[in-house]
């Protein structure tokens, strides 16, 4: 991706309301289940 | 004797309702969605739109990491625009899927499907044929008609190669996922044209839930939300299997700016355009 559509992302997540959800390790053992938000 | 016979009807009446919900499954979850309209959208004609369209493709979508073969799937470099084969291969719980081949063959991609066809599963995961595929439905974002325009063009110029990939296989499970939670993409608005490339707000935002389709993997998805990302937008995502190691699971984080869960609230601008510039972090992991 371009460095100026990677920027446009960065500056829209900056936009986008604080979420407080720990998800954990992001790679990890099957099955370790961490996170505040079950799947919908 | 009359305790045996009341045994007896409960019995029957089980079995009938077991073979009612079955016979449920079997046909609604081979339901066809042929009767959803065809975007009224052509292939661009351009050298500049196809351009666009191999970037969206490769660079920003990243097609290549589902419609190549593994290992090529987790190594594709997205310079090398290869040819969209398909053939992946998932064995999940509900079934056996393989992504298709998307060259411009005739006879086994999709060189027999009008624009039409092709803007359709983009925009709404509905086939040629009709049938729904959950993966388009969760994996592709709300694109633009001139994006979708760019892709088909972009598409239509890959030389076709005519290797047919197998069919998918549903199981049971898979069919009772189809009849009862599966659905097609219906209720994006439209959106005629794309931001204009720019490092705005405006265009990243478009890029995280269109071709990018941030939103698909960092965001809480599942049955009930038919796949589609579902709030909180972003926070991070569900489990889902490291195609190199199968004891091992991999979870998108939040992206949010939450200064303690948010992976990148202390990142400046720098560090994250650099971050895509590393290459992949984890080998078996969907994100480039």
């Amino acid at each position: 991706m371009s460095d100026t559509d990677l920027a446009a992302i960065w500056r829209y997540l900056r936009t986008i309301d604080p979420i407080r959800n720990e998800v954990g390790p992001t790679h990890r053992p099957v099955g370790r289940t961490v996170g505040s938000f079950p799947a919908p | 004797m009359r305790v045996l016979r009341g045994i007896a009807i409960g019995a029957g009446a089980a079995l009938a309702a077991v073979a009612v919900v079955v016979a449920m499954v079997e046909v609604a979850g081979r339901s066809s969605y042929a009767d959803v309209a065809l975007p009224d959208i052509a292939a661009a004609t351009t050298p500049a739109a196809v351009e666009r369209g191999a970037y969206l493709v490769n660079a920003v979508a990243h097609c290549p990491a589902r419609h190549l073969p593994q290992p090529g799937a987790t190594q594709f470099d997205p310079q090398r625009r290869p040819n969209l084969v398909g053939g992946h291969r998932w064995e999940l719980a509900f079934g056996t899927v393989y992504s298709p081949n998307i060259t411009s063959s005739v006879t086994a991609g999709i060189g027999a499907w009008s624009d039409g066809e092709i803007a359709r599963v983009l925009r709404t995961g509905v086939r040629r044929d009709g049938s729904l595929s959950a993966f388009m439905v969760a994996g592709v974002g709300h694109l633009a008609d001139n994006d979708i325009a760019a892709i088909i063009a972009y598409l239509r110029s890959q030389p076709a190669v005519n290797v047919a990939v197998p069919a998918s296989r549903s199981n049971f499970l898979g069919r009772v996922v189809a009849a009862f939670f599966a659905r097609p993409r219906l209720d994006e608005s439209e959106l005629a044209t794309a931001p204009p490339t720019a490092a705005t707000p405006e265009r990243g935002g478009y890029l995280a839930h269109g071709p990018a389709n941030c939103v698909g993997c960092h965001s809480p998805s599942g049955l009930r939300s038919a796949f589609r990302p579902a709030a909180p937008e972003l926070a991070g995502g569900v489990p889902v299997p490291d195609v190199t190691d199968p004891a091992m699971e991999i979870v998108a984080p939040n992206l949010t700016p939450d200064p303690t869960t948010g992976v990148i609230y202390s990142w400046p601008e720098d560090v994250f355009v650099q971050r895509f510039r590393g290459g992949r972090v984890v080998a078996g992991s969907p994100m480039p």
